[in-house]
């Protein structure tokens, strides 16, 4: 187990070296300018802009400064957002989204499955078509659309919570539940899916005729049957909702991380980008690992160590 | 069990009066797996009310353009209608005719949302079913592809894609589904990792089966059923994903139009003309619970669990 | 006070002798009412004298990218440094006033400018402000180890440009010398009559040397703590693409007088209805940057003004290919895409606040016998609905010229431009007016991110560019930039006649005679239809009916809060 951990390790931290370089040579070779604004500047202007922040150097030497600087935790400082570090901004920016992420998530994990689960047992029912049907709104109402509904019933016109902004916990309620509703929509989907097969198989069956009572079948033999296929996606999950979602952060004027992921990318500002890639990696590279240790230990028939 | 206890003589057996290899005849017509999700599909009433939906749609994206023209033609003075006889949905805010942008975009987004969703789930089940049958190397090598992949922002990918396919719908569909193998792949590699050790796999295995044989015939219909699950939830992602990318200068080029584009556009203006958000709105929650159902209807089909 | 500031003014403009400008702004009792508040319905009911005044605004604002005015780019940073930094003058409306200094002058030929400070001027930590601190400002601007992207406005000062592009590397031989504490002297490349409105339009803000170098250059101006203020307001918290709280100054000056809403909450709301439903449900007073399908629902809170610079359609004569490059260069196809779409149409159906333009010059600016530019200098060019008549005798004239027998044998011509989703509604129309219009069939939009985009215009990797301009001081200032090697003219197009006319406006001292020579310069700019303006753009904020004197103007970016009131 140790060794296996070792190993890990090491090939996690080559993973992040290559993401950091894929991105780097990825995003280097994007045509355009990072100093491009909408306002015009004259060409020795630019030049001097890129001069300053050492963008006309050879590719190479760029690489070599960004990896010497990464190797210190140092992500550099923002190209667009002048003076201001990457690494100040992930910090201030991250636990908005964390706390978002993490909302929307407790709200929508246990409700999802619920449903799905409902939605399973009572198959063919009146309330396995509402559910489904909930589902399918859920997914097909993207979420701008969603946003707005919400904001313009409750805020608008019943008054009851605040338009925007992020000031208190009455503040969090809106964007939550937007995030959390596609999220329940999706798990609803699945888990009724996973719940269908799990049913119908031979242990269930088994259990049956051994005169357990419905809710320790479902419990101990199905629910944790069909959790485990959701496993492996968790991690990716996770980090998504930890990074935020830029729409809803958007529409409810959340200062999350959200919107700095895609507006840096768009305005070539390299470090930005860089930095909350990197970030984001090492965040997906140790979520992945957990899970899989996770899942060898949830479901004995797969094993991770040999 | 008593009854079993019964004691039985000589005379109560018999010699087989035929050649015996005839006992191993099959009496009924065999039934390939694909005939039979076929047969169920077709006996199914939701799956054949939500085809036609589907079809309907289709043919009205393919027809209604022939006979409207003019979905880029602007007329200034008649901007922001609401639905009429003269325009069945109404006028946006450059007078450009609602019905026929609204079929011209169907005629995008069914393309966009069929492929941007099929594609990357086809290299996602191959790739992910790969990795976890084999695990080893193969495992190692396209889990940390997918690793890398993940962590680039799509939009790296997709804007590089775009200066180099130019901007179209095949050129979406490939940088959709360069983003989007890796989720299905993963899923796939965890379920493969659950049914590989299972007994009819094994069963296969000692037959002599090779393991292409034993993923995509054995395993892959355990499978198919969530992901074709997944397939239907992955239409609206891909539909508005193009959205996204037209409203950030990567997607349909302009004049051309789409569902997600309307919807985006509709959506700032929802306020004042809602008919501009909810027209393209309905069309595709039409469309996607058509999509779902029947999806929903395949995968009872398709998966060998469910049989009658 | 109004007319006595206006009568200074001129006269700083007219006398041509000794110390010709020396416009003592004086303080009367009566706070002036807000100047020339175009559209102003927010001060259209007399404030309720018995109404309790609120010592709090909350507006939804554009946020700002860094408090550091060396390295800003944008003007939302310049609106918000009109509330936390001094300068030496400032616009209100379309007067230019004293701020830190009292006094100004200028010597016969205009090349040097003298500016007094007035007593008792300290920094938010409680120094004095002096003026060095402004030296030390000039310093940092043109420094090329500092790189701002701001040097190149500075540039009318002499040696500033060389300084800036290290031909010389002593500051010393820099036309800014601060005399003594109080006392700090421009001298100028060549005579400039309106120095000082260089000056309030693009901000000299003090820095000062210890404080820069304790915080370091790199960091200055990245949070409350890196940067000192001398404004009227500081500001007591920042959060980047958020929040900002402001408070009031009282070491400001004129704290007494001006100014009279204690704090200023900011708030930065990217979602164009999220803001609108804010300003309704009242969770805010003002909201900056209103979205143009909400001017009519918004109309009894609408303040408006033009400003924000112009959009242009720029051609590229190089092209990407030879052959568009041969029809690029065709002057009268330029003429028929001039005149071959209406202007007045397409920006009331877009942007209604903007204000359609078929020339280069804001309407902002004041033309030197008192009226308007616009208005004493008429330019022949297309008319603001188009003329399609005409539009279709120039592609006739092109086509033969070019020995194309029809429309349809016309080469692709890519029109690029970046994302923003009102200029794809923009250019969806002018190519269908094109389309409908002349047949021209052969213009493909490609809207790409922004950094891409602009890359792309820089390296005239382009046909036609879509992009905006802000617009400068003066109307010469802008001919000056366009011609052959100027500041914007990436070698697109040149013309001997339109540069020999700037060169002589340019150099020109006497007013009327500048305006003339610029106004034929135009001309001639406008006939050679290189760049088509299409819109001046314009800005709407939203403001609730219980405040007043909410002012922002086109001519030089700001918060003009100075005489802001909340009645709540």
């Amino acid at each position: 187990m140790k060794k296996y951990i070792l190993k890990r390790l090491v090939i996690s931290v080559i993973t992040i070296w290559l993401i950091a370089t894929c991105s780097f040579f990825l995003l280097h070779a994007l045509p355009g300018n990072p100093f491009a604004t909408q306002k015009l500047m004259s060409q020795e202007m630019l030049d001097k802009m890129m001069a300053y922040y050492g963008l006309d150097r050879p590719p190479l030497e760029q690489y070599l400064t960004f990896m010497k600087n990464l190797l210190h935790g140092d992500f550099g400082y923002s190209l667009k957002y002048v003076g201001q570090s990457v690494n100040g901004i992930i910090a201030q920016t991250f636990p908005v989204s964390a706390q978002l992420g993490l909302q929307s998530y407790a709200l929508s994990f246990p409700v999802g499955i619920f449903f799905g689960i409902t939605a399973a047992r009572k198959r063919g029912k009146p309330i396995d078509y509402t559910l489904v049907a909930f589902s399918v709104l859920g997914v097909s109402v993207p979420v701008f659309i969603l946003a707005s509904l919400l904001q313009y019933v409750f805020a608008i016109k019943l008054g009851v919570l605040p338009v925007a902004q992020w000031k208190s916990f009455a503040y969090t309620i809106l964007p939550t539940v937007t995030l959390a509703i596609g999220t329940i929509a999706g798990k609803t989907r699945t888990m009724r899916t996973l719940m269908l097969e799990v049913i119908s198989e031979d242990y269930v069956k088994t259990a049956k005729a051994k005169g357990l009572s419905s809710a320790r079948i479902v419990w101990s033999h199905q629910i944790r049957n069909a959790i485990i296929p959701m496993i492996p996606s968790l991690g990716m999950e996770i980090v998504s909702i930890l990074m935020g979602s830029f729409v809803v952060e958007q529409i409810f004027a959340v200062p999350g991380i959200g919107a700095y992921f895609v507006n840096s990318v768009q305005s070539l500002d390299y470090t930005m980008t860089l930095g909350l890639t990197v970030f984001f990696g090492v965040f997906v590279v140790s979520a992945n690992f957990i899970i899989d240790l996770i899942y060898g230990l949830v479901d004995p028939r797969i094993r991770v160590t040999k | 069990m008593t009854e079993n206890t019964c004691n039985m003589t000589q005379e109560d057996f018999a010699r087989l009066p035929q050649d015996r290899s005839l006992a191993d005849a099959i009496v009924r017509p065999s039934v390939s797996y694909w005939r039979d999700v076929l047969r169920r599909i077709t006996s199914d009433k939701v799956a054949i009310f939500s085809f036609a939906v589907i079809a309907l749609i289709t043919l009205a994206a393919i027809i209604a353009p022939m006979f409207s023209t003019g979905y880029e033609t602007t007329d200034l003075l008649h901007t922001n209608l609401p639905p009429s006889a003269s325009h069945w949905f109404g006028t946006d805010s450059l007078g450009r005719d609602l019905w026929a942008r609204v079929w011209m975009g169907a005629r995008i987004s069914l393309l966009i949302g069929l492929g941007g969703a099929i594609v990357p789930q086809i290299i996602g089940i191959f790739l992910g079913g790969l990795s976890g049958y084999f695990g080893g190397w193969v495992d190692m090598l396209i889990m940390r592809v997918i690793d890398v992949g993940v962590c680039i922002p799509s939009l790296v990918y997709v804007t590089l894609i775009m200066l180099w396919l130019d901007s179209g719908p095949a050129a979406i569909i490939i940088a959709i589904a360069i983003t989007g193998w890796m989720d299905s792949a993963r899923v796939v590699r965890g379920r493969m990792l659950q049914f590989k050790n299972r007994e009819f796999v094994l069963a296969a295995r000692t037959q002599g089966a090779s393991p292409l044989r034993i993923i995509f015939r054995h395993i892959l219909p355990n499978i198919l059923g969530q992901q074709v699950v997944s397939i239907t939830s992955a239409i609206p992602a891909a539909i508005f994903l193009e959205a996204y990318l037209s409203f950030i200068g990567l997607g349909i080029k302009s004049p051309m139009t789409s569902w997600g584009q309307l919807c985006q556009t509709g959506a700032s203006f929802y306020r004042l003309y809602p008919y501009q958000l909810f027209i393209p709105g309905v069309f595709i929650s039409v469309t996607i619970l058509a999509f779902y159902l029947f999806g929903n209807c395949l995968r009872d089909a398709l998966d060998p669990h469910l049989r009658d | 006070m109004k007319k006595r500031a206006l009568a200074l003014f001129l006269a700083c403009g007219m006398l041509l002798g000794l110390l010709a400008g020396c416009g003592t702004y004086q303080d009367s009792g009566t706070p002036s009412s807000p100047a020339n508040s175009p559209n102003n319905t927010a001060g259209s009911g007399e404030p309720d004298s018995t109404a309790t005044v609120s010592s709090d605004f909350t507006m939804a604002y554009n946020g700002i990218v860094t408090l550091n005015p060396i390295m800003s780019q944008s003007s939302n940073d310049v609106n918000v440094f009109y509330l936390t930094q001094i300068q030496l003058v400032r616009y209100y409306g379309d007067q230019v006033q004293m701020d830190a200094a009292e006094r100004f002058d200028t010597n016969d030929d205009y090349t040097v400018y003298t500016f007094h400070l007035r007593d008792g001027l300290t920094w938010s930590d409680g120094q004095p402000i002096t003026a060095a601190d402004f030296e030390y400002a000039a310093y940092c601007l043109l420094n090329p180890d500092m790189g701002s992207p701001a040097a190149y406005s500075w540039f009318a000062i002499k040696n500033s440009s060389a300084y800036n592009s290290g031909e010389v590397t002593d500051w010393a031989d820099v036309g800014v010398k601060a005399l003594d504490d109080k006392t700090i002297e421009f001298t100028l490349e060549r005579p400039l009559s309106t120095f000082e409105k260089t000056i309030a339009v693009k901000g000299l803000y003090p820095l000062r040397q210890d404080f820069v170098e304790r915080v370091g250059s790199d960091k200055l101006g990245s949070s409350v703590d890196t940067i000192l203020f001398s404004g009227p307001y500081v500001i007591t918290d920042w959060v980047l693409e958020s929040t900002m709280e402001l408070k009031k100054n009282d070491l400001y000056w004129d704290s007494a007088n001006s100014f009279p809403t204690q704090n200023l909450h900011f708030v930065e709301v990217e979602d164009a209805n999220t803001k609108v439903a804010m300003f309704e449900n009242g969770e805010v007073d003002a909201i900056e940057q209103v979205a143009s399908q909400y001017y009519d629902h918004l109309s009894d809170y609408l303040y408006s003004y033009t400003g924000g610079g112009f959009m242009l359609l720029w051609f590229n004569q190089l092209g990407t290919n030879e052959e568009a490059a041969r029809l690029l260069s065709n002057q009268n196809f330029r003429q028929a895409l001039n005149y071959g779409f209406d202007r007045a149409a397409t920006v009331a159906a877009v942007n209604p606040v903007a204000s359609p333009s078929s020339r280069l010059v804001s309407a902002a600016f004041p033309a030197p016998n008192g009226g308007k530019f616009v208005d004493e200098y008429p330019v022949n060019s297309a008319p603001l609905a188009g003329d399609v008549d005409k539009a279709k005798e120039y592609l006739d004239k092109a086509l033969e010229e070019l020995n194309y027998s029809d429309v349809s044998e016309l080469p692709e011509l890519t029109l690029i431009t970046w994302d923003a989703s009102s200029q794809k509604l923009l250019l969806e129309t002018v190519i269908d007016q094109w389309k409908q219009n002349l047949g021209i069939n052969n213009i493909q939009l490609n809207q790409y991110v922004i950094g891409t985009a602009i890359g792309a215009f820089y390296t005239l990797d382009y046909d036609i560019f879509c992009i905006t301009w802000e617009t400068d001081v003066l109307p010469t200032d802008i001919m000056e930039a366009m011609m052959t090697g100027g500041e914007v003219n990436y070698g697109i197009w040149s013309d001997p006649e339109f540069d020999s006319l700037v060169q002589q406006a340019v150099s020109e001292l006497d007013p009327v005679k500048q305006a003339e020579l610029t106004s034929q310069a135009e001309q001639v700019f406008a006939d050679n239809a290189a760049i088509l303006p299409m819109y001046e753009n314009g800005n709407a904020s939203a403001v609730q009916s219980y405040v007043d004197g909410f002012q922002m103007t086109a001519i030089s970016s700001g918060y003009q809060f100075n005489q802001l009131v909340v009645h709540k």
